[in-house]
């Protein structure tokens, strides 16, 4: 798979105060990825950089061999960077409108995708975007991104804002409409959101990247699985209806859907040991 | 469609293809949804659908024509009946007779309501 | 040329999407800049013994075209380093070069043609119509009239260094970049103060009272080696605030947009 964004020995500051540490990550085109870590992790920090907004004080990172802050149009064209605040297409401009000032710089726009898409939302294509209300205009940014068919897209927190219905219908537009050669970076910290979209799954703490993994691999590592009582080897476990779910090592290759919430408390509680477990091969 | 919490998402999705195929909704050397339109459907990364799609190919269930897409593989029916048998049995039954032998439910009122129940359309 | 600097396609791509972006700007600037002549000519055809003749029409476009040239970058470009509602315009494929020519064309051309345009257009349209309470067509008189280099080159000072604060300030512009006026008057008018009392006590105050010298037959450039020193350092303050700091300004605002965080 061809690789996308190389990222090594990045650190970034506010100030005085590190967000990044030292951080190394690959990514590869034709997979959505899902960042997940806790508020100040760096996630924000980390979209910004990848997407040429902000410049990293050390270490290096490279989108398609292209450094992202010198912001080179053959580099914008190619990436859409999604924030969670959308202030900026809360304009007096229409969905349509939008649309029809800014495609014009992402050569891979398809109006027939934009249009199905607003159409699946439910939005009105007419109205002005100021006088939509936040999810909808969430929505329609979302729109846009999607139609874009840019090589890289980044969304922060797509699914915040959004209603318990048009989650499922983001998850099934990503699931559809995003191209096999795509790279998708998605950040969430409402994993429930974005289950079975986002795979594989990266791990982000400020000092490092705690996982980067597929769940084909996550679950030949680990196992989940609910358990009348707690059993002595178990990485995490939690209470839950039914017994205990438990993520423990794999020793029997039992295959085990992967539960993102317990995978990201388990690996917060145990980063060394995870850590240790996908590194050997 | 609501995923359990316990099976891989690529063996579920395989259940559903191999649940349509036994009630003929997807019919032999008919060609199933692309890997892109199923995703879709169900909400379900594509590299997810993908990875179902070549287990089913291992066992036979549906074979591929490159730049065509998926079909159901002749004969598909019958491997999916003996596959899904053999889970059953090896599987699900042994479930049931846990329960059974911690119920104490016996013999003869077991197979009453397995009589009645297959005689039932 | 590189094609990652500068292509043509994609700068008149940005000079379109430029034009359309402030299409609710067009129909207010008709109104107000087509407006004007018409109320000029309301006030003439009204006896209230008034008349507004071409010498004030004309002079009133000079303090209307000065006055918005100078505030064009705030009044069009706010929110274009705004990190939130300004992204769009960042990430637009288009090198930071294409972006920072279309916004001086905007200022700097569009704008004052634009209301040059309308506004002569509708003065010229009521002067064929109503020759005798209306005279003379601005359009005609403009380019005998025009301005001359001393007052374009404090037009572009000003402009400039709007444009350069609308691009460094995010938060509160205005109101820093009101303050980084007035801070710039207080140190000329120390500077002046100054040099002239350097000057006082040097020589005698009589020759000091004396001093008269009509700078605008001077070019900007010329200097004598006899000139008087006070003369020298003027002529240099001179290409300092006319050609200098606009030039670097200029240049300033081109490096702010290549480097800023967002």
């Amino acid at each position: 798979m061809k690789r996308m964004i190389q990222i090594n020995d990045l650190s970034f500051k506010y100030g005085n105060k590190e967000v990044l540490s030292n951080i190394t990550m690959n990514l590869e085109a034709g997979k959505i990825y899902g960042l997940l870590g806790e508020n100040g992790a760096g996630k924000t920090t980390l979209l910004k950089i990848i997407g040429g907004l902000q410049k990293p004080y050390h270490g290096k990172c490279t989108v398609c061999d292209e450094v992202p802050f010198q912001r080179t149009p053959s580099f914008l064209s190619r990436i859409y960077y999604l924030p969670e605040e959308i202030d900026y297409i809360q304009t007096d401009y229409s969905a349509l409108q939008f649309a029809d000032l800014n495609a014009p710089f992402y050569p891979k726009f398809d109006w027939d995708k934009f249009k199905k898409i607003l159409a699946e939302f439910d939005l009105d294509a007419d109205k002005k975007l100021r006088k939509l209300s936040h999810g909808q205009s969430k929505k329609a940014a979302i729109s846009f991104a999607v139609a874009a068919n840019v090589d890289l897209l980044l969304l922060d927190e797509p699914s915040n804002g959004l209603d318990i219905p048009s989650k499922t219908i983001f998850r099934k537009i990503m699931a559809e409409y995003c191209l096999e050669t795509t790279c998708t970076l998605i950040s969430t910290h409402q994993v429930r959101d974005l289950e079975n979209l986002i795979d594989p799954i990266i791990i982000l703490d400020n000092r490092a990247v705690l996982m980067n993994e597929s769940l084909e691999r996550i679950s030949e590592k680990l196992c989940f699985s609910l358990e009348s009582s707690v059993p002595s080897d178990v990485l995490y476990a939690e209470p839950t209806l039914g017994g205990y779910l438990c993520v423990s090592q794999n020793r029997n290759q039992r295959e085990s859907r992967v539960n993102l919430e317990a995978l990201f408390n388990a690996t917060m509680q145990h980063k060394t040991a995870i850590h240790n477990l996908f590194k050997n091969a | 469609m609501n995923f359990n919490e316990h099976k891989p998402i690529y063996l579920q999705i395989s259940d559903l293809i191999c649940e349509k195929i036994l009630n003929d909704e997807y019919r032999e050397d008919e060609r199933v949804p692309s890997i892109r339109d199923l995703g879709g459907m169900l909400g379900v990364n594509p590299n997810t659908v993908m990875r179902s799609f070549e287990y089913l190919k291992t066992i036979d269930v549906i074979y591929d024509k490159r730049g065509v897409g998926f079909f159901v593989s002749p004969g598909a029916r019958k491997v999916v009946k003996s596959i899904y048998k053999q889970l059953f049995l090896d599987e699900e039954l042994p479930l049931i007779i846990k329960k059974v032998k911690l119920l104490d439910i016996e013999t003869d009122v077991l197979f009453e309501h397995i009589q009645k129940g297959l005689q039932t359309p | 040329m590189n094609n990652n600097t500068f292509q043509p396609d994609r700068f008149h791509r940005l000079i379109v999407r430029n034009l359309k972006s402030i299409r609710k700007y067009w129909v207010q600037s008709l109104l107000i800049f087509a407006g004007f002549p018409l109320l000029f000519f309301l006030i003439n055809l009204s006896n209230m013994g008034i008349e507004i003749n071409l010498h004030s029409r004309i002079s009133f476009l000079n303090g209307l075209v000065t006055s918005l040239v100078i505030v064009s970058p705030f009044m069009l470009f706010f929110n274009y380093n705004h990190p939130k509602k300004g992204l769009t315009e960042v990430m637009l494929a288009a090198s930071v070069l294409e972006k920072y020519l279309v916004m001086q064309l905007a200022c700097l051309l569009f704008t004052p043609l634009a209301i040059i345009a309308i506004y002569g257009g509708m003065d010229s349209l009521l002067a064929l119509l109503f020759p005798g309470i209306y005279s003379g067509h601005i359009i005609q008189q403009i380019m005998h009239n025009s301005l001359n280099l001393h007052q374009i080159t404090t037009i572009l000072l000003l402009q400039q260094a709007i444009f350069f604060f609308n691009l460094l300030f995010v938060r509160r512009k205005v109101v820093k970049t009101g303050g980084v006026f007035i801070l710039a008057m207080i140190v000329t008018t120390a500077a002046i103060g100054i040099t002239a009392s350097l000057f006082e006590s040097g020589s005698s105050s009589t020759e000091f009272n004396n001093f008269n010298f009509d700078f605008s037959e001077r070019g900007l450039f010329t200097i004598y080696a006899d000139d008087h020193p006070i003369v020298i350092i003027i002529q240099i303050t001179r290409i300092f605030m006319q050609v200098i700091v606009p030039l670097a300004l200029m240049t300033g605002s081109y490096f702010v947009m290549k480097n800023k965080r967002y």
